[in-house]
C-alpha cells in the first residue's frame, strides 16, 4: 500500500517535473515570440514607454527561462535581478559614494552568505541572475549611450549592434531547453544555429577601431535617457539594408570572393534610395527619375566635399538650444472650467558668439501622434542675444480642446544660426622631393609625428550643425604642395537634435585664393519631412590662384583658414503630456 | 711681547709658505685645456619675450639668446623662426643673421655671448576661442671649424722583436675636441714591407644637440708634414655632405714611412670645417 502510494507520488513529481520543464520551454519561447515584437516596437517608433514597460516584462520572463538552465535552486537566479531592480528604480541607479559601496557590499555579502549556506550551490543560478541585467541594459540602448556619452566613434559595429539586434529574442533562442522530440530538437538547433549566423553576419562587416575611452565617466543614467540616446542614434544613422540581409543577398547572388565589398555596395545603394526616397522626394516607381537621383548622389560622393572629415573642438564653445520642461513649475492636469488651459515651457539657449538670432516659436495638441488643435504660443518671437539664457514660452489652444491626453508640441524656428570652423595647412613651397622630406621632418619636429592626422580634419564647435571643410590635394592632405592644384570641399553635419531647414550663406575665407566655391548667398532650403538631412556635400571645386608667397615658401607656411555657415534650424519638443479634464 | 712678535711672525711665513704652494688663476687659465667635451653654441629664447601668454592685438618680441659655449669660432650664422602661423602671429624678420662669435679660448674663457631680437605680433582668436597655441622653431645655422691633434705612435718595422720604444695602439677612443663635431675614434693601421705605409681612419660624428649638415675636411699633418686624406664613400673627397641615416662618417689618412726606422712618437692634428644647425620647438600662447 505504502509503495503503491510512493510510487504514485514519484509519478506526480514526474509529471510536476514534466510540465515545470514544459513551462520553463514555454518560457524560453515566450522570450523568443515577444523578443520579436518588441523589436519590432522599437524599430517602428512605438511608444517610449510602452517599448519600456515591455522590456521589463521580457527582463522577467529572461529570469524565468534561465531558470531552466539549472537543476537546484531555480529561485537564486530572481537575487541578482532583484538587487539589481531595487538599484535601478527605488534608488535610481545612484552611484554616490558612499551608497554604492555599501549597497554593493551588501549585495555581494548577502549572495556569498546564501552561497555558504548551500555549499555553493546557489552561485550557479547567482551568475545567471546577471545575464537578464545585461541584456536588459543592452535592450535600452548602453551601446548608443556609451557612444554619445565616452565619444565612442559610430562604426559600422555600433551601428549594426544598436539597430539590428534584437537582443531578448536572441536570448530567448539560446535559453530554449531541448526536449525528447527529435524533430523539434533539430528545429531549436537549426534556430540557434541561424541566430548565431545572424550575429555573424551582422558583425562581418565591420572592424572595430583602436579608439582610447580615456575621457570615459562613470554614471549610470535613467533608462529615458539610455532610450532616447537610442533613438537619437537611430536619426542619426542613414537608414540601410540590414547587413545580415546584405550578407545572405551577397551569398546567394554568388559574390562569395567579395562578400565585404558586395555588402558595403548593397549598404551605399540603400541609403542612396532612402536619401532620393526622402529627401529627394522621388517616387521609386519613377524609374527613369529615380536612378538618376541615385547616380547623381554616388557622382556627388566622389567629389571633394564628400572627402573632407570634421572634428569637435571641446575647446570651443558650442551653441546650445533647447526646450526644457520646469518638472516643479509644470501643468499637467488642467480644466476647462477655470479657462482657456495655459502650458508653459523653457526654451533655454547658449549663444557664445552673441549673435543676434530670432527664434519663431508655435505649438500644437497631438494625440496618438496627429495634430487635434493647433496652438498659441506667447512670444510668438524672441531676440536671442544673452550669451546663456531662458527664455518662457506659453502655449494654450487655438481652438477647442475636448477633455482628454494630450501631448503638447512646442516649435521653434531659429533663423541665421552662424556656425565657424577653421582647418589648419601646411604650405612648402614646389620643391623636389629631397627637400620635401627635410620640410616634413621639420614640421614634424615643431608640430609632433602625428600632425597629419592631427590637422586632417576642419575644427569646430558642438554646435548642432557643423561646418566641415577642407583644402590641398587631396582636401584631407595636410601638406600643400606648390605645384600641386589646391581642390576644396566643404559640406555640412547636423549633429543636433532639431532639423536643418536652410542654408542661407556660406563663406570660406581664404584671402589671396580664388575659386567658385569658396562662398555662396544662395539660399538652398530642405524640405521638412520625416526623415532630416544629417550630412551632405556642399560645395567642391579647384582653386585657380593663390598667393604667390604659399608656393615659394621660406622652409614652411602653416596657415589656418576659417569658414562661416548661417543656416536655419528648427527644434522640437514633443513630451510634455497633458491632461485636460471637464 | 717678543714671543707674541716672533709667534706673529711665524704665522705669517706659514700663510705665505701655503699660498706661494698654489697656482694663481691665470696659471690654472692656461693650463686649461678648451678642446675638450662637446660643447656647442648655445641658442635660448630670453625670459619671458617671448613672454608666456599673449594677448590678441598686441606687440612683443622675440629675445634669442646665442652664447658660443664652443672652443672655436662660429661664422656666417643665420637664425630664424619658423612654423608661426600667421593667422595668429606674425613675426618679422623671419630670419635674420648675426656676427662671429668667438669660441672659448685663453683669451676670451667665457665664449663670445649676443642677444639678437625679432618682432611679434598677435592677432584675433577663433570665435569663440579661449586660448590658442601655437608651436614653431627656433633654427640657427652657423659654420664652425674643430682640430683633432693627438700624440701617435708609428713603428715602421713591425716585426723588430728588439724594438723598446712606443707601442702603437690600434684604436684610440676620444671624448670630443670642444665642438658638437667630434673624432670619436682613430685606427692606425701600419702596412709593412718594402714600402711600409700608414694608414690613420678617423671617425667623425655629431656629439651635439644639434645636426651637422656637412663636413669638410682642411688639412691634416703627421709630424708637421702634410698627410693626404680623404671622406670615405663622398663622392666629394674632401668635403662630406651629411644624410639623416648617416650617424659617423670616416676620413682615411695615408702615408708612406721610412723603412728601418725603430718605433717614435708623433703628432697627428686634422682640421675640419663644419656647417651646423640646431633646431628647437618652442610655442607661443595667445589668450582671451
Amino acid at each position: 500500500m505504502g509503495l503503491t502510494k510512493a510510487v504514485s507520488v514519484g509519478a506526480g513529481v514526474r509529471e510536476g517535473l514534466s510540465q515545470a520543464a514544459g513551462a520553463l520551454k514555454a518560457s524560453s519561447f515566450l522570450l523568443m515570440i515577444l523578443g520579436i515584437s518588441h523589436y519590432l516596437l522599437r524599430i517602428f517608433n512605438f511608444n517610449i514607454v510602452l517599448i519600456h514597460i515591455s522590456s521589463l516584462i521580457l527582463f522577467v520572463i529572461a529570469g524565468y527561462a534561465l531558470a531552466s538552465k539549472v537543476e537546484k535552486d531555480k529561485a537564486a537566479i530572481l537575487l541578482p535581478m532583484l538587487f539589481f531592480v531595487i538599484w535601478y528604480y527605488a534608488f535610481q541607479a545612484s552611484i554616490g559614494i558612499p551608497f554604492i559601496f555599501y549597497f554593493v557590499g551588501i549585495c555581494i555579502f548577502l549572495l556569498v552568505l546564501l552561497g555558504g549556506l548551500t555549499k555553493g550551490k546557489t552561485v550557479q543560478p547567482e551568475l545567471y541572475g546577471f545575464i537578464p541585467v545585461i541584456f536588459l541594459f543592452l535592450d535600452i540602448g548602453l551601446i548608443p549611450f556609451l557612444v554619445e556619452n565616452l565619444h565612442l566613434q559610430i562604426t559600422p559595429l555600433v551601428e549594426s549592434l544598436a539597430l539590428y539586434m534584437p537582443w531578448w529574442a536572441f536570448l530567448g533562442l539560446m535559453t530554449l531547453p531541448l526536449g525528447e522530440n527529435k524533430g523539434t530538437n533539430a528545429l531549436i538547433s537549426i534556430a540557434r544555429i541561424a541566430g548565431i549566423l545572424y550575429i555573424v553576419s551582422i558583425l562581418v562587416i565591420p572592424t572595430i577601431p583602436g579608439v582610447g575611452y580615456d575621457d570615459a565617466q562613470s554614471l549610470i543614467p535613467e533608462a529615458d535617457e539610455f532610450e532616447a540616446a537610442q533613438a537619437r542614434l537611430r536619426e542619426k544613422i542613414p537608414k540601410g539594408e540590414n547587413p545580415a540581409w546584405s550578407n545572405l543577398a551577397c551569398i546567394f547572388s554568388g559574390r562569395y570572393a567579395d562578400v565585404a565589398e558586395c555588402v558595403k555596395e548593397r549598404q551605399e545603394l540603400s541609403e542612396l534610395k532612402d536619401f532620393c526616397e526622402t529627401v529627394g522626394q522621388i517616387d521609386p516607381k519613377d524609374t527613369e527619375n529615380f536612378n538618376k537621383c541615385i547616380e547623381n548622389e554616388r557622382t556627388k560622393k566622389t567629389q571633394a566635399a564628400f572627402q573632407v572629415v570634421g572634428a569637435v573642438d571641446r575647446e570651443l564653445k558650442p551653441s546650445k538650444f533647447m526646450f526644457v520642461i520646469d518638472k516643479d513649475f509644470a501643468v499637467t492636469d488642467t480644466f476647462l472650467s477655470l479657462g482657456t488651459p495655459q502650458y508653459r515651457i523653457n526654451f533655454e539657449y547658449e549663444n557664445p558668439l552673441k549673435q543676434e538670432l530670432t527664434a519663431e516659436f508655435s505649438c500644437h495638441f497631438t494625440q496618438s501622434g496627429t495634430t487635434k488643435v493647433e496652438g498659441k504660443v506667447s512670444p510668438a518671437t524672441a531676440v536671442l542675444i544673452a550669451e546663456k539664457r531662458s527664455e518662457s514660452v506659453t502655449c494654450e489652444p487655438s481652438g477647442e480642446l475636448s477633455p482628454g491626453q494630450y501631448n503638447v508640441v512646442y516649435t521653434a524656428q531659429l533663423k541665421n544660426v552662424k556656425t565657424s570652423a577653421y582647418a589648419v595647412r601646411f604650405f612648402i613651397g614646389a620643391t623636389t622631393y629631397e627637400e620635401e622630406v627635410k620640410v616634413i621632418n621639420l614640421i614634424t619636429e615643431a608640430e609632433g609625428a602625428n600632425f597629419k592626422t592631427q590637422y586632417k580634419e576642419s575644427q569646430s564647435p558642438s554646435d548642432p550643425v557643423q561646418l566641415i571643410f577642407g583644402y590641398g590635394n587631396p582636401p584631407g592632405e595636410v601638406v600643400i604642395s606648390g605645384s600641386k592644384p589646391i581642390e576644396v570641399g566643404v559640406s555640412v553635419k547636423n549633429s543636433g537634435e532639431g532639423k536643418l531647414t536652410a542654408i542661407n550663406s556660406y563663406a570660406v575665407t581664404m584671402d589671396g585664393f580664388t575659386g567658385d566655391c569658396l562662398q555662396s548667398t544662395k539660399r538652398i532650403s530642405f524640405p521638412l519631412n520625416k526623415t532630416t538631412v544629417r550630412q551632405f556635400g556642399l560645395a567642391s571645386c579647384t582653386l585657380s590662384t593663390y598667393p604667390s608667397e604659399l608656393k615659394d615658401t621660406f622652409q614652411y607656411e602653416k596657415r589656418t583658414y576659417w569658414a562661416d555657415l548661417v543656416y536655419d534650424y528648427v527644434i522640437e519638443n514633443n513630451k510634455m503630456s497633458v491632461t485636460v479634464h471637464e | 711681547m717678543n714671543k707674541l712678535i716672533l709667534c706673529g711672525a711665524c704665522l705669517v711665513c706659514v700663510m705665505l709658505i701655503l699660498v706661494g704652494c698654489g697656482s694663481s688663476v691665470g696659471e690654472k687659465a692656461t693650463q686649461y685645456n678648451f678642446k675638450q667635451g662637446t660643447p656647442e653654441l648655445n641658442v635660448q629664447l630670453f625670459d619671458n619675450a617671448p613672454p608666456e601668454k599673449i594677448y590678441p592685438k598686441s606687440s612683443f618680441k622675440f629675445i634669442v639668446e646665442l652664447d658660443n659655449q664652443a672652443a672655436y669660432d662660429v661664422s656666417n650664422g643665420k637664425l630664424s623662426i619658423i612654423g608661426l602661423d600667421t593667422t595668429y602671429f606674425t613675426v618679422s624678420p623671419k630670419e635674420q643673421t648675426f656676427e662671429p662669435l668667438l669660441g672659448r679660448s685663453l683669451t676670451s674663457p667665457a665664449g663670445d655671448k649676443i642677444f639678437v631680437e625679432f618682432d611679434g605680433e598677435s592677432h584675433n582668436l577663433f570665435h569663440g576661442s579661449e586660448q590658442y597655441s601655437g608651436n614653431f622653431i627656433l633654427k640657427a645655422e652657423y659654420a664652425s671649424t674643430m682640430e683633432f691633434v693627438d700624440t701617435v705612435c708609428i713603428n715602421p718595422n713591425l716585426y723588430d722583436v728588439y724594438d723598446a720604444g712606443c707601442a702603437v695602439e690600434e684604436t684610440k677612443s676620444y671624448s670630443g675636441q670642444g665642438a658638437p663635431l667630434t673624432v670619436t675614434r682613430v685606427e692606425e693601421i701600419i702596412t709593412p714591407g718594402s714600402f711600409p705605409e700608414i694608414e690613420f681612419r678617423l671617425f667623425l660624428s655629431n656629439s651635439g644637440q644639434g645636426n651637422v649638415k656637412d663636413v669638410t675636411f682642411m688639412n691634416a699633418e703627421l709630424g708637421g708634414k702634410r698627410i693626404e686624406c680623404q671622406f670615405q664613400g663622398s663622392v666629394d673627397t674632401r668635403k662630406f655632405t651629411l644624410k639623416e641615416t648617416d650617424s659617423e662618417i670616416v676620413l682615411i689618412c695615408k702615408k708612406q714611412i721610412m723603412e728601418n726606422l725603430d718605433s717614435y712618437m708623433t703628432t697627428l692634428s686634422a682640421d675640419f670645417a663644419f656647417t651646423y644647425e640646431s633646431v628647437d620647438q618652442h610655442s607661443l600662447t595667445l589668450v582671451k
